[in-house]
């Protein structure tokens, strides 16, 4: 048990967060509806978290400064709740003048 | 990092701003009422300005005479305290413009949300840490899509709100995924230019093993993608011409104008700061971007018919025109590529929002004035309006003595200078990009002219009511008076531009852990800068 976890490094973190980035993309580009696009910018702000712990974890890294790494998470946290509020009054606004909150009928725009 | 009073001390100016905006949230909601609260703003503004001229004497001495600072997460440098002074004018200036945005309801929310937005750009000019530097610039987002939101009720508003949010996101996320990479690459430092004893990224930067910079450049490249949207640099130009379209006159302005100065300025801060000395792959990334932005921005205003859509690619082409003096700077970091961003910065800044603030004075919120062809024959229903307009317009275009030629002409010469000074490979695609430039502001002038043109010397169609109030009046008074200014006074510019290009900063060895430190005689005064900058601006 104890030498399986000991071949964890810090790369194995880097796959984890590169894959909720790029699922994240995905998440962004296929979903139609509002609410799953802001769930797919969850996960890309996740995954760059993931990296920013791995990076500052003593644990993993025996260069590794302070407690900076798991501190900007926090940061990056309240952010995210910050704007999904923001988020649900914009997608509330769009689904007053839609009626539908579908990302696919903002299309009026163009030229 | 090392938070300690002295921090407090530096940044008390954007306390205030929140402080009283958070009063301009509650209070309006008690006491609804447009004037109250707008003239609240305006003098909080002017107030704060003059207390800190009055605080920051010796603050300015120093940094003047080229003194590097770094305190906690803060630069304190000639930049960061010239770009303050500027947001919060630019502040003053579009709480003015917006003075009568959205309903009478939700006037405070917009005064408010917009002193929230300053003061996201005053942190933003002198961030030097990671993260500090992400929650400035998402101070200066979050305020944008509230504006958004807040501009008007109809479907087109909705849209490009939705839009905007959705592709600001991505742009930020990709940043922070950038930097990341950055704070993982560089030890696990988040100080972006550090001291001798915190090297910072920089620092860290320069004893990177081999191995590792395949990991830094991704971040590198990742961080210039989310700032390039800032900027609306082309490929990530596509949501400008939507979003202006969809909002209110007075947003497109804050939009051509806040992120723009906050792009650069993280730009200059992060971008141009983790760069190696000796990285030859720096520039070549720059400068495509450059080329793209200028010649697709252009080429798509031709044929626009509507104002905001057409100002809007004026603003990519802008974006592109900047990016030359970063391209400049990546090659050769001494021939003062950054000052002349800077100067391009201010000077379309200035002139950029005068044409928005114009077209806000002409609308309300029944009527905003969309078509080129609704502009006919302004000259003569409302001469003022129109000369105003019409000045910035020309010193967007770039028509010399104006302002934007000046401009221009900094750009333009910091590339041909390296040119005839550099060797082979390089300089033939620099000049290649002085040429394109060239080329371009021939293009520009074409469909600034035009709009110029329509309102000169065509009939009127419909008389155009002037709804958009005082406020805008003075604005666009304000913004047209300050870009004559620089037109004819272009030396204290020009000055103030090359003594703010933090590159030139960093070849001498002044960086210090406290501002105060009595010990700023150890580090080299240079007594020709400061006698430059007392002749220039005090």
């Amino acid at each position: 048990m104890c030498g399986l976890l000991a071949q964890i490094t810090v790369s194995h973190y880097l796959v984890v967060g590169a894959v909720l980035f790029v699922t994240g993309v995905l998440c962004m580009a296929t979903k139609r509806n509002a609410l799953g696009v802001l769930m797919g910018i969850e996960l890309l702000l996740n995954g760059a978290n993931v990296n920013f712990v791995a990076f500052g974890s003593k644990l993993l890294r025996a260069d590794a400064l302070g407690l900076d790494g798991q501190l900007i998470p926090l940061f990056v946290i309240v952010l995210a709740a910050a704007e999904a509020a923001v988020a649900l009054a914009i997608a509330l606004n769009f689904y007053n003048n839609h009626t539908t909150v579908d990302v696919d009928k903002a299309e009026e725009l163009k030229g | 990092m090392f938070v300690d009073l002295s921090t407090i001390g530096l940044v008390w100016p954007e306390f205030i701003l929140i402080l009283i905006a958070a009063w301009i949230y509650v209070g309006g909601t008690l006491a609804p009422g447009r004037t109250t609260w707008n003239v609240l703003a305006w003098s909080t503004y002017l107030v704060v300005f003059l207390v800190m001229l009055k605080n920051e004497r010796a603050l300015w001495h120093d940094v003047a005479a080229g003194l590097v600072a770094i305190n906690g997460p803060l630069i304190v440098d000639y930049l960061g305290q010239v770009s303050r002074y500027g947001c919060l004018l630019l502040g003053l200036l579009i709480t003015m413009i917006a003075s009568r945005a959205g309903a009478e309801r939700l006037a405070t929310e917009v005064s408010g949300t917009i002193m929230m937005l300053v003061a996201g750009l005053m942190l933003v000019c002198r961030a030097n840490e990671l993260v500090f530097l992400f929650v400035a610039l998402e101070l200066i987002s979050v305020p944008t899509y509230v504006l958004l939101f807040l501009g008007r009720a109809d479907r087109a508003s909705g849209e490009a709100t939705v839009k905007y949010f959705f592709l600001s996101l991505i742009a930020s996320a990709m940043l922070l995924y950038g930097m990341s990479t950055l704070y993982g690459v560089a030890d696990g430092t988040t100080v972006i230019s550090g001291t001798a004893e915190v090297p910072g990224i920089r620092g860290a930067l320069d004893r990177l093993p081999a191995g590792h910079t395949s990991l830094f450049l991704i971040g590198w490249v990742m961080v210039v993608c989310g700032l390039g949207f800032k900027i609306a640099a082309v490929p990530f130009h596509f949501y400008a011409p939507d979003v202006y379209e969809g909002t209110t006159n007075i947003n497109a302005g804050l939009l051509a104008v806040a992120p723009k100065v906050a792009g650069i300025l993280a730009l200059i801060r992060l971008v141009l700061a983790v760069v190696p000395a000796d990285a030859a792959w720096g520039w070549p990334l720059m400068w495509v971007l450059a080329m793209l932005t200028m010649t697709w921005g252009n080429v798509c205003a031709l044929w626009q018919q509507n104002l905001r859509r057409l100002m809007a690619f004026s603003s990519v082409a802008h974006a592109g025109y900047m990016l030359i003096g970063f391209t400049v700077a990546l090659v050769a970091p001494a021939a003062g590529g950054v000052g002349a961003t800077l100067l391009y910065l201010t000077v379309y800044a200035l002139a950029g929002l005068g044409v928005f603030a114009a077209l806000a004075y002409l609308s309300d919120e029944r009527h905003e004035v969309d078509g080129v062809a609704e502009l006919a024959g302004l000259a003569r229903s409302h001469p003022w309006v129109a000369g105003a307009l019409a000045f910035c317009l020309f010193s967007l275009a770039g028509i010399p003595p104006l302002a934007g030629f000046w401009g221009k002409l900094a750009l333009f010469t910091g590339a041909v200078r390296v040119v005839l000074a550099g060797d082979g490979g390089v300089s033939s695609w620099l000049l290649v990009l002085a040429v394109t430039g060239v080329l371009n502001a021939v293009i520009a002038a074409a469909y600034y002219l035009r709009v110029i043109g329509v309102m000169y010397f065509t009939a009127p169609v419909t008389r155009v009511a002037a709804p958009g109030g005082m406020g805008a009046m003075l604005g666009t008074l304000a913004c047209t008076l300050l870009v004559l200014v620089l037109s004819v006074w272009p030396g204290l510019a020009f000055r103030m531009a090359d003594a703010a290009d933090p590159l030139l900063r960093q070849a001498r060895p002044a960086v210090v852990a406290a501002w105060r430190m009595e010990a700023s005689a150890a580090f080299a005064h240079d007594g020709d800068l400061a006698g430059r900058w007392q002749k220039g601006g005090d």
